[in-house]
């Protein structure tokens, strides 16, 4: 009887939580690479950039791209596991997303030797998750939340060894999430009116627009040293929410029962100005290393600072056939739960990356993969400051192409 | 406001006169060329272009013997010394070069020289054989490309130099021209001894294995002793004693032919 009453306040609480859990995730911000050769060095290409990638990573940098006009796409398949452990004295707590989008599609066309221009289109954060569950309660679930960033850029060579470039994304962001949940008691427990039959219902969805500049610069320091600089800044302009909530307790549904609208969901309003700086050695034709070092400047003080950092490398083994490495932390700019905060979650990640690409003409072909993992600490009840241990695994698989006139 | 200033200054000098070179071609990956070889290849066609740089300078200096047969017989019995014991990354060349003193040089990618001297005073084929398998030996062993690090793109960040092949900058070809000019001074005035023995102990081993006997190539070298000429391989090799020893450990058991010495053919042959 006693376990009844815990597991359905756990269930009302994980109602209640759930938002935050999705922002935890939002929070980050290297969810999902992007591009094919891009994302198979875990992200550390700003200071080469040199094709239609080079869009999202360093705009400058798509001037020193090979082809007159190029283009790149990828398609990216991701599992997401998220694990609070023991939340209930006895149970972990498991949520689960896959998602398969086509994540990320460039074009750039060099004008002339010294201009160049592009469009893309990129999906930087992805998250659906379904669940059904029938014990003790018949529960249902659905969450998704997708960012995309649609916009054009513009490179222009300054000199020899400068150039200077600029991504204006559009972003929009939706996010939904229904829940239902259904118990009946038989009239076995009526302690307090909890564990009686229960009935919860609820739908929330968030759908936000925005824009982000992204400025960068590539400086070719010497033959084959190139050096990165990027500012980047997330805006949010107008944004539409809405939410539904019907709860209905007691015996036979009768005892007690509420219906509210939500007018307000979480979401940070001030998103954080990031300081990029990355370098990459061209040791030869074959081999190549760069690392990317990125700052996020907190605007709005209830976040942390976060510094992320990425290393990958590429190596031909053969004239045209590619191997790529990487290495990348991506560290949460949430707060760490204290003992008066309440329903806070953080977890610091940390991923590699591997691909291997194929190439036929000026066509490639690249298959890769990413995993990252991490442990944290979440206070999974937003009403409680208890503290629970917090797992988080994603892994993607990466099918890119690239084309070049 | 100073300090500002100077900030400025520091900026600009920075960000516009430090970039050292126009050309952005290094972020060229090796799918963007038509007919790049992979890095291993790279070192041997790297190699071999040393090597004819060096093969160039050294015809410079003394022109090839005009003799088409003794030409073709120092041609043939190398071939058959490679086809062995020889790299097959490589294509050797032999030739006889006109000059009197005693030596043959060998220079990276299998460009191998004698000189007229040198064959001159071969008393038989099997000595010949020696002189070619050392310095075959010299080659396989990549002597010169190890030492001075010849490489068909720089494959370590901890390389200093490297050999570009296409597009080098001018920097990297005044480099080239500073090593060959080290590489021929050290061919004509001897590599390293330890390298001269170990080629000793290679000969026989190749002579071994080709039926010659290594002591013909042992009293070929007792012979040069006697030579004082400038250039000559008493000048640029270790002494004959160390020389012996290591032609002793070089030697493996084989069946020698009943002419071992192949006297009858280089008669034939040689008539210089």
């Amino acid at each position: 009887m006693f376990s009844y009453r815990i597991i359905l306040i756990v269930i009302l609480i994980w109602v209640i939580s759930f938002f935050s859990i999705i922002d935890a995730n939002y929070l980050h911000y290297k969810n999902t690479l992007i591009g094919g050769r891009a994302s198979t060095m875990a992200g550390a290409y700003s200071a080469i950039a040199d094709d239609a990638s080079g869009v999202y990573y360093n705009p400058a940098g798509i001037i020193y791209s090979p082809y007159q006009m190029g283009t790149d796409s990828a398609n990216t398949l991701s599992f997401s596991i998220i694990r609070f452990d023991n939340v209930d004295g006895m149970n972990d707590w498991q949520l689960n997303s896959q998602s398969f989008y086509p994540n990320f599609f460039a074009l750039v066309n060099k004008i002339g030797p010294d201009f160049a221009w592009g469009v893309s289109y990129v999906m930087t954060n992805i998250y659906n998750e379904h669940q059904q569950e029938l014990t003790p309660y018949l529960t249902n679930s659905h969450r998704e939340d997708r960012t995309v960033f649609l916009g054009p850029s513009f490179s222009y060579r300054i000199s020899d060894q400068l150039s200077i470039g600029l991504t204006a994304y559009y972003f929009l962001r939706l996010f939904r999430e229904q829940y239902s949940q259904y118990g009946r008691s038989k009239g076995e427990l009526t302690v307090a009116g909890l564990g009686s039959d229960n009935l919860y219902l609820s739908d929330y969805g968030l759908v936000l627009h925005g824009g982000m500049p992204i400025i960068g610069m590539m400086w070719t320091l010497q033959d084959k040293f190139s050096l990165s600089g990027t500012v980047r800044y997330q805006f949010n302009g107008t944004s539409s929410v809405h939410g539904n909530r019907l709860s209905q307790s007691g015996l036979d549904l009768v005892a007690s029962e509420f219906v509210d609208s939500i007018s307000l969901l979480h979401k940070q309003d001030d998103y954080p100005i990031q300081l990029g700086l990355g370098g990459t050695y061209f040791a030869s034709p074959f081999f190549l290393i760069s690392a990317d070092i990125d700052y996020f400047y907190q605007l709005d003080s209830g976040y942390d600072h976060v510094i992320n950092v990425s290393v990958g490398t590429e190596y031909f083994i053969m004239q045209f056939q590619s191997i790529r490495l990487g290495v990348f932390t991506n560290n949460t700019s949430l707060k760490p739960p204290t003992s008066v905060s309440k329903g806070r979650q953080h977890i610091d990640l940390m991923g590699v990356t591997y691909g291997y690409s194929f190439y036929r003409g000026t066509t490639s072909l690249t298959i890769g993969g990413q995993y990252s993992f991490g442990k944290g600490v979440a206070q999974v009840y937003s009403g409680d400051s208890e503290i629970f241990d917090y797992y988080r695994s994603d892994w993607a698989f990466i099918l890119a192409a690239g084309f070049g006139i | 406001m100073i300090y500002d200033r100077s900030f400025f200054y520091i900026v600009f000098f920075i960000f516009f006169s430090v970039g050292v070179m126009a050309d952005s071609s290094f972020r060229y990956r090796a799918f963007h060329y038509q007919d790049l070889l992979i890095p291993a290849q790279l070192d041997v066609q790297a190699e071999v272009l040393f090597g004819r740089d060096l093969a160039a300078r050294i015809l410079a200096r003394y022109p090839l013997v005009d003799d088409p047969e003794i030409q073709s017989y120092v041609n043939l019995l190398g071939q058959g010394i490679v086809a062995l014991v020889g790299r097959s990354d490589l294509d050797y060349h032999f030739a006889v070069i006109e000059a009197d003193h005693y030596n043959a040089y060998a220079t990276p990618g299998g460009y191998i020289f004698v000189t007229r001297g040198l064959v001159k005073a071969c008393q038989n084929e099997a000595q010949l054989v020696g002189v070619l398998s050392h310095e075959i030996s010299h080659v396989n062993r990549k002597y010169i490309v190890e030492k001075f690090n010849i490489r068909g793109y720089q494959s370590s960040i901890f390389n200093d130099i490297g050999i570009v092949i296409g597009g080098a900058t001018q920097t990297t070809r005044l480099g080239v021209m500073t090593v060959l000019d080290q590489v021929m001074e050290m061919l004509f005035t001897g590599l390293d001894h330890d390298e001269e023995l170990r080629a000793d102990r290679d000969a026989a081993t190749f002579m071994s294995l080709l039926h010659y006997d290594p002591m013909c190539y042992v009293f070929f070298l007792d012979q040069l002793l006697t030579h004082s000429g400038s250039y000559s391989v008493s000048r640029t090799h270790p002494d004959l004693l160390d020389r012996e020893l290591f032609i002793n450990e070089g030697i493996i058991s084989t069946e020698l032919f009943d002419d071992s010495c192949s006297q009858e053919r280089f008669n034939q042959y040689v008539q210089l």
